[in-house]
């Protein structure tokens, strides 16, 4: 997977996306017991075309990747046999977990994962049952700093999903 | 009533034993990820082989 990391890099040197983290169940791997998945969620920051319509186009990047011999499949993009999403940035708490990623080796090659606690506070969020599962394997595994994790539940309002959270136990 | 054996030293192992797994590098994760991707490909093709879906 570290070639799909590299080309992932090579995007952010080539100027055509800003700064990326890696989302979802890959980056909660970084931090717990390794589980199944099919894909590769790339958080990423990208220049709104503001001079047109205001709206983030992820075209140059599918054309640029394209340019590359790297295809668009459904939803993805075939990436040195990985299926990988790249998501815009689409709300603060997105975007401060873009912007406070850390830097983790992958046999050379480094790649921006974003925080344990970004990443539980993101699974409250969304709110699905495997992300109410993951959450869970965080705290048990004790991965999660508390404070900073309560920081972020007060500043981006997740009381309630972190309700239904602890209801769901 | 009936008496059951005593596993709590079973679960506590298993606990023990995620916790080695979750502290194993990022890199040596990723391996795990993309065997257990294709074993499970190559039951999704039902072929024994390992090859993958299209």
């Amino acid at each position: 997977m570290f070639k799909t990391f590299q080309v992932i890099n090579e995007l952010v040197n080539e100027g055509i996306i800003k700064a990326y983290a890696v989302g979802g169940a890959i980056a909660a791997i970084n931090y717990v017991q390794p589980f199944t998945t099919e894909d590769v969620d790339v958080f990423i920051s990208v220049a709104v075309d503001s001079a047109a319509s205001g709206l983030v186009t992820l075209t140059p990047l599918y054309e640029h990747l394209q340019k590359k011999g790297y295809y668009p499949k459904n939803a993805y993009v075939e990436i040195e046999g990985w299926d990988v999403q790249f998501l815009p940035v689409f709300n603060p708490l997105i975007e401060e977990a873009v912007i406070n990623a850390s830097e983790v080796d992958v046999n050379g090659v480094p790649v921006r994962v974003m925080t344990a606690e970004h990443l539980v506070a993101i699974m409250l969020e969304v709110g699905r049952p495997k992300d109410f599962a993951r959450v869970r394997m965080f705290l048990e595994q004790g991965k999660v700093n508390e404070i900073i994790l309560r920081n972020l539940i007060d500043r981006f309002r997740l009381e309630e999903a972190w309700r239904k959270y602890r209801l769901s136990l | 009533m009936r008496k059951y054996p005593d596993v709590s030293d079973l679960f506590k192992a298993k606990n023990e034993q995620r916790l080695v797994y979750a502290n194993r590098s990022f890199a040596e994760k990723l391996q795990v990820v993309e065997r257990l991707r294709d074993t499970t490909r190559m039951w999704q093709n039902n072929t024994g082989k390992m090859t993958y879906k299209k």
